[in-house]
């Protein structure tokens, strides 16, 4: 396998070696004398005299009101900084931190997410956000709106204690009720399998406890979309 | 192989949940039906049909009666007098006898009920109304019947409150013990969860979304009037009314930590019952108003436990299995329900309120979940894999609340005795 790659590798650099070296080759060529075909004329003709000067320094054109293009120019500037500002909460919104089953600790994973999100909410103390909970669909519904209510509970005292002001924050709970990502109907007999071999949503399944139906590539969707729905989301409301 | 053994466990526990009525042997082994015959009845015809086939599917409903196939009747001569021979050699126990007259769009309904072997009428009575209460007349009559034969009325004048989906969110619902007509309360086009009858049946607590945070909501039916009560800052949810109407336990996340608290009627807290920096959830108070049976993850995993409201000590209730959740509390006091994960499913497990006694009620491949106890504590109704399911505890049948309504349905809670 090993001695395959090497030879390939050798085979390679022997067929480009002549291209590399063609493309180099005008750079080493010595440029030849050119012999001039007349003789010099003898004296010189006058050359009329021009005078050059460096071009002055260039304005930038006003069109009519100079008062009113500043104005605007403060203003493009304040929408590009909106504009920034606003990419800066899309960024902030886009990130989900994420919970392992039927658990509200902090993975490392998340704490490195909301380390960033404490960064920005300290730099902009106007800033207003809204963490929600959400679960999976595993679980009763009144013990999922809890167990969201405390994992957005954790979110804030992990913010809190990096320093984020905690009037800066609220918390709501979804439990089940609004998953970022509907699983695929199949997840229901996914969800049979794993239940009926008491494996929880976050762990592997066997492939000999699949049946006929069943993909492990299935599998995967549906954990992927479980755990997708393990978060916490991050709202800005007021800025 | 496992249903027979449950079956075999229901059959042990007859005694204790079935009626102890002086019409059946509660002594005797096995599940006994009664047999009863309901004659055709008298008078108009349309009616007549329509009264009887609603009263026999009530006394179906019951489990403890076998109604007599109409092919085997002897037939009797239309007349006041009832010939109790004839009744008797079809191997009637019991019989039930009808007229319904209509006059405009109004009825009056009598119906008799008979012991067949002692010759003896044991209720008579007349139901007047508009057409459309002929089934609540039957349903009035089967109740007087049950209370006749087992000293206590069953489930014919009561409704079962549940969530159902929508394109828009989830609303509350009501509809009768039978599944017959389910009728939305709320159009909040929002999440609403979690209704829970008062004890006088007029009124339901529940939580939505409706105004951003879950906040508890009441609900009077009569007036179709939905009014926030509970809304301090975090969660209020499983708000659930103690038994004397006076007071609702509910879980609050009052400063970060999650607790159950009682609140007045106002929503005013009152006291903190629970409290710890875990979860703590799902309150059902015991029938005496005593002890209040919750949902705690202080272990690790969810657990049921119970605190007593006099020495506010608080133990441990269930140890099988690691997710146990959504206790309901027997009517009777005896019994708390609550669903567990068994095998991978959620199933339905029925335990003592000491802790002495484990009875799983559900089997299968399905998840059961969110029982609530019928008011004469014979049925449970619950929720399966997002269908309501009715299971009758004197045979363990199970059997659907909803024919007809397509979708998602979910925490169902049923009614108290409504008069």
């Amino acid at each position: 396998m090993r001695k395959n790659h090497l030879l390939a590798l050798f085979v390679a650099l022997v067929l480009i070696f002549p291209l590399a070296c063609a493309h180099k080759k005008p750079a080493l060529e010595v440029p030849q004398a050119v012999t001039p075909k007349e003789k010099a004329p003898a004296k010189e003709a006058a050359i009329p005299e021009q005078v050059v000067k460096a071009p002055e320094e260039g304005k930038v054109a006003k069109v009519e009101g100079e008062q009113l293009s500043e104005e605007e120019l403060a203003k493009q500037k304040q929408m590009a900084k909106e504009r920034s500002f606003k990419q800066e909460i899309r960024q902030f919104e886009g990130e989900d931190i994420y919970f392992d089953f039927d658990k509200y600790n902090i993975r490392p994973d998340a704490a490195s997410v909301l380390e960033k999100k404490a960064q920005w909410l300290k730099v902009h103390p106007n800033v207003r956000v809204l963490i929600e909970g959400h679960c999976d669909e595993w679980g009763s519904e009144e013990y999922n709106l809890a167990l969201g209510e405390r994992r957005a509970n954790s979110a804030k005292e992990f913010l809190v204690n990096l320093g984020v002001d905690p009037s800066q924050i609220s918390i709501i709970s979804y439990g089940e009720e609004k998953p970022a990502v509907v699983p695929p109907a199949y997840c229901k007999d996914v969800q049979k399998i794993m239940h009926s071999h008491g494996i929880r949503p976050n762990h592997e399944v066997p492939s000999v406890y699949l049946g006929p139906n069943i993909t492990l590539c299935m599998v995967d969707a549906c954990q992927k979309a479980w755990a997708k729905n393990r978060r916490c989301h991050f709202v800005v409301i007021q800025y | 192989m496992k249903r027979a053994f449950l079956l075999g466990l229901l059959i042990l526990l007859l005694p204790t949940l079935c009626w102890g009525i002086v019409y059946i042997d509660i002594e005797a082994p096995g599940h006994k039906t009664l047999p009863i015959a309901v004659a055709p009845f008298m008078g108009n015809p349309v009616l007549g049909t329509k009264a009887r086939q609603i009263l026999k599917s009530d006394l179906e409903y019951t489990g403890f009666f076998n109604v007599l196939k109409e092919d085997t009747f002897l037939g009797e001569k239309p007349s006041a007098e009832v010939d109790f021979k004839r009744w008797q050699l079809i191997g009637a126990y019991l019989l039930i006898k009808g007229r319904v007259e209509k006059s405009g769009n109004r009825f009056q309904l009598d119906l008799r009920l008979y012991d067949v072997n002692k010759g003896l009428e044991l209720l008579a009575k007349r139901y007047t109304g508009a057409e459309n209460a002929l089934r609540y007349a039957v349903h009035r009559f089967m109740d007087n019947l049950m209370q006749v034969l087992s000293g206590e009325p069953s489930v014919f004048q009561t409704m079962i409150a549940f969530v159902y989906k929508t394109k828009r969110g989830k609303e509350i619902y009501i509809t009768d013990f039978d599944g017959y007509r389910p009728r939305s309360l709320t159009q909040f086009h929002n999440i609403c969860l979690s209704p829970k009858w008062s004890p006088l049946g007029d009124k339901l607590l529940f939580t939505s979304y409706k105004r951003g945070n879950p906040d508890v909501y009441l609900l009077d039916i009569k007036k179709g009037i939905a009014k926030r009560i509970i809304h301090y800052p975090g969660l209020n949810i499983g708000a659930t009314w103690s038994p004397d109407a006076k007071r609702i336990a509910v879980t609050l996340s009052i400063k970060g930590r999650q607790g159950i608290y009682l609140v007045n009627n106002k929503g005013r807290i009152e006291r903190c019952l629970v409290r710890s920096s875990g979860i703590n959830v799902s309150p059902t108070w015991s029938p005496d108003g005593k002890k209040l049976a919750f949902v705690s993850d202080r272990s690790g995993c969810p657990q049921i436990y119970i605190l007593d409201l006099t020495t506010n000590k608080i133990s441990r209730l269930t140890y099988e299995g690691n997710y146990n959740v959504s206790p309901a509390w027997s009517p009777k006091g005896d019994y708390i329900v609550y669903a567990g994960i068994k095998d991978g499913h959620f199933q339905l497990f029925m335990i003592r309120s000491d802790g002495s006694v484990i009875k799983q009620l559900t089997d299968g491949d399905s998840d059961c979940q969110s029982p609530s106890w019928s008011p004469d504590a014979r049925f449970i109704v619950f929720s399966r894999d997002k269908r309501l399911f009715v299971l009758r505890l004197c045979d363990g049948k199970v059997f659907p609340l909803l024919k007809t309504l397509p979708g998602e349905q979910s925490q169902p809670n049923w009614s108290p005795w409504l008069k």
